[in-house]
């Protein structure tokens, strides 16, 4: 495919699955949704209005990946139509594998540096709010402050999903090198493969398919539990789906 | 003046190894960026805004990519001078592409204050040809680049017409410094409506004024030829491009497709078509060398 | 040069002119070639209409065309086609003789937010069409 052979030798996108792709831009509502979407381009689930997902009966083909195959598999065991969200909620440890493969490649931060960077964030924060009050500022005012901006800070720094630099440079170079597909998938989703539509949906968000004739899926996957969800909310951090 | 005329004439040779090229449509995007050896694209100027051009064709023009400006509503064929601010936009998007020529038909789309939103055919009159050259003049004086002018389909003729079309266009091209983007669809249809042989009207054409070539399907509707660029090229515009490709060799050879996209497979098969009628033209060419008509 | 100018004017405004109303054609036209091209061009109209409101095909379903058409005779075909605005007319005709469904009611918000009328034609904010649905019509206007 020249989609892969396109990729830069920088940074190793090209054996990056879609899935993969969705969790490094958003985390794990984002590997979800672009499964999703690959089994509904398949024909193997279908979105209803509300943002309910069914099976197909009968349907041809089957899951081209373990995660597609989990969220497969929670929406055809359920008893009645699932909610994105549910859909969400149930495949979540799915992804991990994912999200094991991205920190392998230095795309993702580890445990540890999580943890590592919370606790220096929060630090940083109290260390700043008890220089002000050593110097003689209100005590509950500098609190007041130390965790307004504690919060801020750690908004931001969640919006990123734990992403690397590598991270941050390989999600760029991703959105760089697609924009062909995007393009497609934005005006004639419906000529796209699967997966092909699956990255797109992985790299820019669900909203590229809001105004064609996937519509109901773009919308029913837009709010992306964990992730700013609405544009203007996500900063630097590759962007929120809002194209 | 003499030396713009020359400096014309060259670019139009630079032209001469286009290859094969494809009108960019969003919706073909990523397979038009996937299309191994694509020699061009042709970019409608009316879908395109300066303050927002399409990523994915920036990044082809950034490659490299030729690109062809066509336009769609200057009205050459009208009765006005074309607008200076159309004109304006067409020039502006060739200068920030980088296109080496501009395209526009042999049409009127607007009198009266009405707006037809579709080519329409102008009278094949002496006085209406002087109005037309007169025209295409004031354009190239607008243009940064070389002008090419289409020859049109039309399901209806005017009466009273003192030349064929293929006099017309020879007559026109002949009195202006314009190139010829001949789109072969669009004959074969107007030749299929009205009875007359495609491949005679062609012998008369001034190939060697040949910048590009337009390829697009069509179906039958209610007994008459339509040019949709909504369905896969037909044997019949195959065999004129065949046919012309027997004459002269191409600068260029593109595939107009605007609507019922294909998947990728089949848009591919279309372009491999056209390449196929490309090579049996230019293999009966090599076989025909009185026939050759050499480029200015 | 201007003489030839103005005959050719007076030719094609009633060459267009009759195309758009359906007739009656110039004496001498080639009429089977004439009402083809009406055909072909309130034809095209529908067809863009449809494309930039797929809701209101859906909704009416058999009835879109004859709907269709009846909006396009009434207004006249000479009104500058424009399919996002014959669409907004349908739609606003459809909600004010009752209840519409979501799907068609969001398009009607959208496009609302999106344009706005200027010396009786409807334009895109900014001067810019927004979606791809809405550049569609653009397009392919000059083609069959």
């Amino acid at each position: 495919m020249v989609i892969e052979s396109q990729a830069s030798a920088v940074f190793p996108t090209a054996g990056l699955t879609p899935a993969e792709v969705g969790y490094l831009a958003e985390g794990a509502p984002r590997a979800i949704g672009a499964s999703l979407t690959a089994l509904a381009q398949m024909g193997l689930i279908e979105f209803r209005a509300g943002g309910k997902v069914v099976d197909v009966k009968g349907a041809r083909g089957s899951p081209m990946d373990p995660i597609q195959q989990s969220v497969f598999d929670v929406v055809s065991r359920a008893e009645r139509p699932s909610s994105v969200e549910d859909i969400r909620s149930a495949a979540e440890p799915a992804t991990e594998p994912n999200r094991d493969r991205l920190r392998g490649l230095g795309l993702l931060l580890g445990e540890r540096a999580l943890l590592s960077w919370r606790v220096g964030i929060s630090s940083a924060a109290l260390t700043a709010a008890l220089l002000l009050i050593l110097n003689g500022a209100p005590p509950f005012q500098s609190l007041l402050l130390a965790v307004n901006l504690l919060a801020i800070v750690l908004v931001i720094f969640e919006s990123r999903q734990g992403r690397t630099l590598h991270g941050d440079a390989a999600l760029r170079q991703l959105r760089d090198e697609h924009v062909a597909l995007r393009t497609s998938a934005e005006h004639a989703p419906t000529l796209l493969k699967p997966n092909e539509l699956a990255r797109a949906v992985a790299i820019y968000g669900p909203a590229i398919l809001e105004e064609g004739p996937l519509s109901l899926v773009g919308k029913s996957l837009k709010r992306e539990k964990g992730s700013c969800g609405a544009c203007g909310g996500c900063g630097g951090c590759g962007g929120c789906g809002c194209g | 003046m003499r030396w713009m005329w020359r400096l014309r004439r060259l670019r139009v040779r630079m032209m001469k190894t286009l290859g094969l090229g494809i009108g960019w449509r969003p919706e073909l995007a990523l397979a038009i960026e996937r299309r191994a050896g694509l020699g061009f694209v042709e970019v409608t100027a009316e879908n395109i805004r300066l303050d927002n051009i399409p990523p994915a064709l920036t990044r082809m023009v950034g490659r490299g990519v030729p690109v062809i400006v066509h336009g769609l509503s200057l009205s050459l064929g009208g009765a006005e001078r074309p607008d200076p601010r159309r004109l304006d936009h067409l020039a502006r998007v060739a200068e920030r592409l980088g296109a080496r020529l501009v395209s526009e038909h042999l049409a009127f789309v607007r009198a009266g204050g009405d707006e037809a939103g579709h080519l329409l055919p102008v009278p094949r009159t002496r006085e209406a040809l002087e109005v037309i050259v007169d025209n295409v003049a004031w354009a190239k004086r607008i243009l940064p680049v070389p002008l090419a002018l289409e020859n049109i389909a039309t399901l209806v003729e005017w009466p009273g017409a003192e030349m064929d079309e293929a006099s017309f266009l020879a007559e026109l091209l002949g009195r202006t410094d314009a190139g010829l983007l001949f789109d072969v669809s669009n004959m074969y249809a107007n030749a299929r409506n009205s009875g007359w042989d495609p491949g005679l009207a062609l012998a008369r054409l001034p190939l060697e004024r040949l910048a590009y070539v337009h390829v697009a399907g069509g179906t039958m509707r209610d007994d008459l030829y339509h040019d949709t660029h909504a369905h896969p090229i037909g044997a019949g515009p195959l065999a004129l491009l065949e046919d012309l490709c027997s004459r002269i060799e191409p600068p260029g050879v593109m595939l107009e497709r605007d609507d019922a996209f294909p998947p990728e497979s089949e848009l591919e098969a279309e372009l491999d078509a056209i390449e196929l009628a490309i090579t049996r033209g230019s293999a009966r060419r090599g076989r025909r060398p009185e026939l050759m008509v050499r480029q200015a | 040069m201007e003489k030839a100018r103005r005959r050719l004017a007076s030719m094609e405004a009633e060459f267009i002119r009759s195309l758009l109303a359906g007739g009656p054609y110039p004496a001498g036209s080639d009429l089977r070639g004439m009402q083809a091209t009406s055909q072909l061009l309130r034809s095209k109209r529908l067809r863009h209409l449809a494309k930039a409101w797929p809701e209101l095909a859906q909704i009416l379903g058999n009835a879109f065309r004859e709907r269709a058409i009846e909006l396009l005779d009434s207004n006249g075909l000479r009104q500058p086609a424009h399919a996002v605005q014959d669409g907004l007319t349908l739609a606003l005709e459809l909600r004010a003789e009752g209840p519409i469904p979501d799907g068609l009611r969001l398009r009607l918000l959208t496009v609302q937010l999106r344009y706005r009328w200027q010396r009786g034609r409807l334009q895109p904010l900014d001067g810019r069409t927004c979606g791809s649905r809405d550049a569609w019509w653009s397009r392919s206007a000059f083609r069959d």
